[in-house]
């Protein structure tokens, strides 16, 4: 036993086991995040026209996830690879919801803004978005939290619009003390829509106003407020019934109307009397529990008050025509902390944008798998892995009869896949198929290194003088074994520098050198004392 | 050292004449649909595709293994689309040296589409041609989906997957899959010259490589695999445990001093099997695996590791071996066995 005893005293065989330890804990606490081919899902992967600046690519991202996700609350992680390539996941599987998602990725917002029911400008009037911050682009802290300004600049005639616009939109509630009219920013505005909104549907929007998750609508705001500067072809459809202006509406659209929107909740009778009324395309939008259909059907994005200055009362300006337009605006607002601050800031600059990418997407490639699939293929990648482990154990027996030799090779292949894993946890990896494919390439090059370094030891046992020099030996396999991973790392390092444009395989060789440098580094180390620990006392027997 | 040569001759006939190795959805585009149904009928399915939805480049297979049965479709797009295509990733290149030569593309692009171009700036109307090219895509989707679930009672819930690849993307990723393997060859081949430092038995390494990729490439194509992003993984790996063996080999004949080269060289064709055994045993662990289970990829992968552990048996002892032998007797001069 006092063999078992120098065994953990020895160093690396210590540090090999604090790392098998450490690896498990780390994914215990942080758990490992699976890939859509596992979790079920869709990958999009979306290729740019030119390769874009890092600056781009953040900004590309973000507005990707805003498309994907306008009201933030379904699950997508939008990632990069290279300096082409943005990719996208997202929990959906419907065939039909996949593809409007994907319509959506390719299409640009219209922003518009509104103000009393009137429109100021649109997007195509925005000359430009002011990002520099030496000319008031950012967030400063002040007092109490964050201060942020966006500035941008309009063109003349959208600058004329807004002064008239907004020319004395104010009323003084005290001593500087102005309430100001609200203006209002929408992306894609239904136009090309008729709008179904019951009232039983207005009732309950109503209630969520306030609770709103996708933008702060001010108190002071009412449906009738939206309504008013959404202008919407409304069907109201009062206690179930078309009115004959709904029936009219309905049947005889206005040329520039493509399809009827109506929430998800209708029920069934109504349903029918609008379809049998009209030959338009029926869309459901869906109701959420955190959010206004109102606001989701709109396309409201924002609502932001105008400022005692711009509305030309401070200074004051007695009459429009004496106003100078104004074609430098700023928006502000106060926030309680940097992070959304910027948060603020980066969701007003994108909305102004329209969401314009800085480069265009010109394809998408896309893979979806259903969530029950993806749980049988993980389910069966980890027995793949086992059954595989047990095959070479099974080898390794068979060659050198000793069940002792096996279970080392199959104890330390395992736990260069926990120590992979570990990685994964702490780098917070999507693990996919192909870092799978990776493990097991890591494994493999383990086991190849481990029947060596067996080999090599077993062989000195009864030889002559050189080779029995356990140090030369060891020192032997641990050549080979170095020039093994060398060359394995070699030949996966263009993968990951080069070739990000082929996402997927960037994963692969990844997690293949993390695992060739996890075996080369610290269980093959451990492996060598193992061995040598169970080969010891025959070799003294031997001699 | 005429066997291999023999193979090598036989392989390359097989990879570049007949019958031949195709290249797979990830290289060329297309869109591929695996339903968890065994739709059966095959050869009806392809007909209507290719009849009614003008595909091209059908192709239909049922898989069937203990764990159920599934059918697999894939199908390239038709012409019109890809003439769109075709013209739209031309516009795409000229985009910035060429605007106006760009513009002209997109605009024959959209009017194959029988869509009219709205004015706009080059960037403005790529981005219009690209959505419109995505829509057509997505119906043709629909269209397919339809069909199937109409002729063959499809349940709305049937597991599946589906991938689809632009061809424009699968022609960067073979673009840039080539690049990467031209690296990694010549880091490779760095690595070998760096560790051992004499010419000959280095090169022997990196030919027995080149030799493993070989044949697993050809016997891919005799199986009828062809080439997916899968297949470059498992020929990186190829390369891994090729060279495993080679520098083994290479260590023990010609850096140990003990016994004669012969014996040394015995020794060392007994742990080489050994290595290259446990791997095709884990490779055909693998295989059997997600041939039942049908997971693709590792499928691919395994199967072609697995080949390319045969090839290493010959590139190994029937090459690498001889070669080094020879190289030591003209070092050292012959030697009894």
């Amino acid at each position: 036993m006092a063999n078992k005893k120098s065994l953990l005293g020895n160093w690396k065989v210590l540090l090999w086991i604090i790392f098998v330890l450490g690896s498990m804990s780390v994914i215990f606490f942080n758990g490992l995040t699976f890939g859509s081919e596992f979790s079920g899902g869709t990958l999009f992967q979306l290729q740019l026209a030119e390769p874009a600046s890092n600056d781009q690519l953040s900004e590309i991202k973000l507005i990707v996830e805003k498309r994907l996700n306008p009201t933030g609350i379904k699950d997508v992680v939008v990632s990069s690879t290279g300096q082409s390539i943005v990719l996208a996941q997202v929990a959906e599987t419907d065939p039909v919801e996949v593809s409007n998602l994907q319509s959506l990725l390719l299409k640009q917002g219209r922003f518009e803004s509104f103000i009393n029911g009137g429109k100021i400008f649109d997007g195509s009037q925005i000359v430009q978005v002011v990002e520099n911050p030496q000319q008031g682009y950012g967030a400063i802290q002040t007092e109490n939290g964050y201060q942020w300004t966006l500035p941008f600049l309009l063109n003349d005639e959208a600058a004329k619009q807004f002064t008239k616009s907004s020319f004395h939109q104010c009323t003084q509630t005290g001593f500087g003390e102005y309430d100001c009219a609200y203006t209002f920013f929408f992306i894609d505005r239904p136009i090309n829509s008729i709008v179904v909104y019951p009232f039983s549907v207005q009732e309950k929007d109503e209630g969520k106003l306030s609770i709103t998750s996708s933008l702060q609508i001010p108190p002071s705001i009412t449906i009738d407020d939206i309504l008013e500067n959404a202008n919407l072809n409304l069907v109201r459809a009062n206690d179930n019934q078309l009115s004959e202006f709904d029936s009219n509406l309905l049947g005889n659209p206005p040329e520039n109307v493509r399809n009827v929107m109506i929430p998800s909740s209708l029920n069934r009778e109504l349903k029918e009397r609008i379809s049998n009324s009209t030959s338009l395309e029926i869309v459901e939008v869906n109701e959420m529990e955190d959010s206004a259909w109102l606001v989701s059907v709109s396309g409201l994005r924002d609502i932001i008050s105008l400022t005692p200055g711009v509305a030309n009362l401070d200074p004051f300006v007695e009459k429009v025509e004496d106003a100078v337009p104004f074609q430098f605006l700023v928006i502000q607002g106060t926030a309680p902390d940097a992070e959304t601050a910027k948060q603020r800031l980066n969701d007003l600059r994108v909305l102004l944008k329209s969401g314009a990418l800085p480069i265009p997407i010109i394809s998408i490639n896309k893979q979806t798998v259903s969530a029950e699939l993806g749980e049988r293929f993980l389910t069966n990648v980890w027995a793949m892995g086992l059954l595989a482990l047990l095959v070479v154990a099974a080898i390794i027996f068979i060659r050198y009869r000793k069940i002792k030799l096996a279970v080392p090779v199959l104890a330390v292949g395992l736990s260069e896949v926990v120590m992979i894993l570990g990685f994964a946890a702490v780098a917070k990896w999507n693990l996919d198929l192909a870092s799978m494919a990776g493990i097991l390439a890591a494994v493999g090059t383990g086991v190849d290194s481990q029947i060596i370094m067996t080999d090599e030891m077993l062989h000195g046992q009864d030889q002559e003088e050189e080779s029995k020099d356990v140090l030369k030996r060891a020192k032997r396999a641990f050549f080979i074994v170095a020039t093994s991973s060398a060359t394995s790392i070699a030949t996966m390092l263009p993968l990951v520098i080069l070739g990000s444009g082929i996402g997927r395989l960037s994963g692969f060789a990844l997690t293949t050198i993390v695992g060739v440098l996890m075996g080369v580094l610290i269980s093959r180390p451990a492996y060598q004392q193992i061995i040598q620990h169970i080969l010891t006392p025959e070799e003294e027997l031997l001699e | 050292m005429v066997f291999p040569v023999v193979l090598a001759v036989i392989f390359l006939f097989i990879i570049f004449v007949f019958p031949k190795v195709t290249l797979g959805l990830d290289f060329v585009g297309g869109t591929r649909l695996v339903i968890d149904v065994g739709l059966l009928d095959g050869q009806s399915i392809k007909n209507v595709l290719s009849s009614e939805l003008g595909l091209s480049d059908v192709k239909v297979s049922v898989v069937s293994s203990p764990f159920g049965t599934s059918t697999r479709i894939e199908y390239a797009e038709p012409k019109r689309l890809s003439d769109a295509r075709q013209l739209f990733d031309q516009a795409v290149l000229e985009k910035n040296k060429n605007p106006d030569k760009a513009k002209d593309l997109l605009v024959q692009s959209l009017s194959i589409l029988n869509k009219e171009e709205s004015f706009g700036d080059v960037d403005s109307l790529l981005q219009e041609t690209a959505s419109v090219l995505n829509s057509e895509t997505e119906k043709l989707a629909d269209r397919v989906l339809s069909v199937l679930v109409s002729m063959f009672g499809l349940s709305p819930d049937a597991s599946f997957t589906t991938e689809r690849v632009t061809p424009s993307f699968g022609s960067s990723f073979l673009g840039n899959a080539l690049q990467v393997a031209v690296v990694s060859i010549i880091l490779l081949s760095l690595v070998i010259f760096i560790s051992f430092r004499e010419f000959i038995p280095s090169i022997a390494i990196i030919e027995a490589a080149l030799f493993d990729i070989l044949t697993a490439v050809a016997l891919a194509a005799l199986f009828g695999f062809s080439l997916t992003l899968s297949s470059v993984a498992a020929l990186l790996m190829i390369i891994g445990y090729s060279v495993d063996t080679d520098i083994l080999l290479t260590t023990r004949l010609l850096k140990r001093r003990d016994k004669t080269v012969y014996e040394r060289a015995n020794e060392t064709l007994k742990t080489g099997f050994t290595v290259t055994a446990s791997l095709i045993g884990a490779a055909g662990a693998m295989l059997l695996v997600s041939w039942m289970a049908q997971i693709t990829t590792i499928f691919e992968i395994s199967a072609i590791v697995l080949f390319g552990m045969l090839g290493d048996l010959a590139s190994t002892w029937f090459t690498n071996a001889p070669v080094l032998l020879w190289y030591w007797e003209k070092k050292h001069g012959k030697v009894d066995s």
